[in-house]
């Protein structure tokens, strides 16, 4: 209903950030969900939409990136997943039985020394984008991350510009979304920080 | 009946001139190369006893596993190649689930058996439209204990699908002085103590090595307590009635 | 709140879907495709029943015209919305608790429904939604539970049995089921207490409540949960959170069952008609205050007059 996430990179790392609300209705069920589901050492996805369609496709996607690290011996690059996870996306649109999920992905790429973030939704759009926001926080936040992005961002600075971010979500839009959680991504892997 | 093996032992089933299903009756012969299993039924439950060969000092003898659970109120001892009970045992399983599930019922211990049986002739090449059957008869011989509104009863099923109900039976390789013993010393009106001596006895009487609580293993279905596989501490106790 | 009572009727997605046309091939079900696993896959082709649905573009649609008596209230099958449970972890276990009303539109069908679904000595379910739905569906839980304990000389987790359900509705997305559950248990990793509904949502967590009064009863569950409540305490707060749903919501009430899920497995602690709650109270039990839920009986002889206070000699 009023899931939010944002996504953005600075020099040599990616923050993921998503409420972490699981609401029936009018009703809040859970205050401490993780929507942000780690595909491996070096790529996190947040996930939003249809409820038990984005844990289950979350899943399946970490399964397959599992398979096909085992089969090759190899990870998938940031890009070449968000390629196929797009691709799972847009076949599943033309089946009889879609997955409504909208994404965002972070990851770092060793090969280029890249931070990657992709904008995903469930029509199987895809764009690589600096920042990237999904849900009512992207009306706000959007404007605000064109004003204040800034990709030489040090970690201190980015996590200072997504804060601005939830702010302002927390100022003007009308509904509360509890904290966010915040990952992040650079060249040493996936942590966790408090905001 | 060696003298009549031909071609016709090979397709399985197909009949010999004879009437014979022959790789049914071999896979009956199978029954009688695996270790010896005894089941004696009386008023107030079942006995069942196996023999577990432990070949090496190295093995674990508690990974030995010839008697399972089917449901609260079956239990189930085998004899043969082992690994096809699996199969017969988790269909009984889940058949006996699915009872439960459809007519809020416990299964009777002859339908249990019947649905068992069901399975023992699915073997063949398989027909247009249908998965893969199984390729072989079952190779091993069932003793199904359980206690419905009947009371207390046993029954043996073998790999031609043929099931009948007894009050003591004997299978596997000791089985023929198994019988005859069970024979001469079984009587109706049995305690259940009475009877997991008597499985004892028989089972010791066949058994190459001395018996004792690592090479044998006993399970009763008893009114009270539903279907258990009696603990170390009984079936020592037990072995030191005997 | 009429938002609110339809999130019980069929779930409608976001996006129009055509989730299930049809399935394809129309597998009948004997007893012998029930999942059975152990080396013939044919034995079991399926491990999951399949049902016929209509032959229809939408089947969904067509069973949301004839179910959906908000929007029509001469429609032919009328499905149970109304409903209040609530589960909670705390230090001596699991406090499962629910009414037992049961309406069809404005009529109260019945007032003994038992809500509760007794999976097996150790699980317990909860019904909201389709009470049909529900029961059959944790029912077939309960097989499949005794089946991997059989199998796997082991007893299911709490996690794993409320997955396996996730997983079997979430199969079923979008063809009209309706069903909002608690999975309550104890395992090897202690008292565990899982949401599951029909849209296939799973979470884990230590206070649930849901229905059409899971608001009134997380008004007082919400106020009166910590940890370390007492067995008796909590059971209490279980009583009285149910009751406040009754009292309030128009589709719950009746009576109030309630459960405590013990490491032992779960222990039934009673049945309390809301009418004598409200009046008399539980009467002498385990963590009765003593006195009747009611605002009226509580606060009987109490007022906010401040007339004794003036000082009337001057």
């Amino acid at each position: 209903m009023a899931e939010c996430s944002f996504g953005l990179i600075g020099k040599g790392y990616v923050i993921l950030a998503s409420d972490s609300t699981a609401a029936r209705s009018i009703v809040k069920m859970k205050e401490n969900e993780d929507k942000i589901k780690a595909l491996g050492p070096n790529l996190i996805m947040a996930t939003g939409g249809e409820p038990g369609d984005t844990i289950q496709f979350a899943e399946y996607v970490e399964r397959n990136l599992r398979l096909y690290h085992i089969r090759h011996n190899h990870t998938l690059r940031p890009s070449s997943a968000a390629a196929w996870i797009r691709r799972t996306l847009a076949d599943s649109l033309r089946s009889r039985n879609p997955y409504s999920v909208n994404l965002i992905l972070g990851g770092y790429d060793h090969t280029t020394s890249t931070p990657n973030l992709y904008w995903i939704d469930y029509l199987g759009t895809m764009v690589d984008i600096p920042f990237a926001a999904h849900g009512y926080g992207a009306y706000f936040a959007l404007s605000t991350l064109d004003r204040f992005h800034d990709p030489e961002a040090t970690l201190e600075e980015g996590l200072e510009t997504l804060k601005k971010c939830i702010r302002e979500v927390e100022k003007r839009l009308i509904v509360s979304l509890g904290k966010f959680k915040v990952k992040i991504i650079d060249r040493n892997g996936m942590r966790e920080i408090e905001l | 009946m060696f003298l009549t093996r031909s071609e016709y032992d090979r397709g399985v089933n197909t009949f010999s001139p004879e009437g014979r299903l022959f790789q049914v009756e071999y896979a009956i012969e199978a029954i009688k190369l695996g270790s010896t299993t005894v089941g004696i039924r009386t008023p107030t439950g079942v006995v069942l006893g196996v023999e577990k060969r432990v070949q090496s000092p190295l093995l674990e003898s508690s990974s030995i596993e010839k008697i399972m659970e089917i449901d609260t109120h079956l239990g189930c001892a085998m004899s043969g190649l082992t690994a096809d009970a699996r199969t017969m045992i988790d269909h009984a399983r889940v058949t006996s689930q699915n009872h439960a599930f459809t007519f809020d019922e416990k299964i009777k211990v002859e339908s249990v058996t019947q649905a068992v049986c069901d399975l023992a002739l699915r073997f063949g090449e398989s027909m247009e439209n249908e998965d893969a059957m199984m390729s072989r008869p079952f190779g091993v011989a069932l003793l199904i204990a359980g206690i419905d509104e009947l009371g207390p009863q046993l029954y043996h099923t073998d790999p031609s699908g043929t099931f009948v109900k007894y009050e003591a039976k004997a299978i596997g390789s000791g089985s023929e002085a198994a019988q005859a013993e069970l024979q001469d010393k079984y009587h109706k009106s049995m305690e259940i103590k009475d009877a997991q001596i008597l499985t004892l006895r028989v089972l010791k009487q066949v058994m190459e090595e001395k018996l004792d609580q690592h090479n044998v293993q006993l399970a009763q279905v008893t009114v009270e307590r539903g279907f258990e596989i009696l603990s170390d501490a009984q079936l020592k106790e037990a072995i030191d009635a005997m | 709140m009429n938002t609110f009572v339809s999130r019980f009727a069929p779930s409608s997605s976001v996006i129009p879907n055509s989730r299930g046309i049809l399935a394809d091939e129309e597998e009948e079900f004997s007893d012998l495709t029930w999942g059975s696993h152990a080396g013939f896959g044919n034995l079991g082709t399926k491990g999951i029943p399949t049902f016929e649905v209509p032959h229809l573009a939408d089947p969904s649609a067509f069973l949301r015209m004839h179910t959906d008596d908000y929007a029509d209230p001469n429609c032919r099958i009328k499905i149970q919305h109304g409903t209040t449970t609530l589960a909670f972890r705390f230090k001596g276990g699991i406090i499962v608790a629910v009414d037992s009303r049961a309406t069809a539109g404005s009529y109260i069908a019945s007032g003994t429904v038992k809500k509760v679904i007794e999976i097996n000595p150790y699980l317990l379910g909860t019904m909201a939604g389709g009470a049909a739905d529900c029961q059959y569906w944790e029912t077939y839980l309960g097989i499949q539970c005794r089946l991997h304990e059989l199998r796997n000389r082991e007893r299911i987790s709490v996690a794993a049995a409320s997955k396996y359900l996730s997983n079997l509705v979430y199969s079923y997305k979008g063809m009209g089921l309706s069903m909002g559950t608690m999975i309550c248990g104890w395992d090897k990793t202690g008292p565990a207490l899982f949401y599951v509904d029909s849209d296939g949502t799973r979470l884990k967590g230590d206070i649930f409540s849901v229905g059409s009064g899971s608001t009134y009863a997380y008004g007082v569950l919400d106020q009166g949960y910590h940890w370390d409540l007492t067995d008796g305490e909590a059971q209490e707060l279980g009583r009285r959170s149910i009751y406040a749903a009754g009292h309030r919501d128009a589709y719950s009430g009746n009576t109030i069952n309630l459960y405590h899920v013990k490491e032992e497995g779960w222990d039934f602690i009673g049945n309390y008609d809301v009418t004598k709650m409200h009046y008399d109270g539980p009467g002498n039990v385990l963590g009765a205050t003593g006195g009747g839920y009611g605002y009226e009986i509580r606060a009987a002889g109490r007022s906010a007059s401040d007339a004794d206070a003036i000082d009337t000699s001057a």
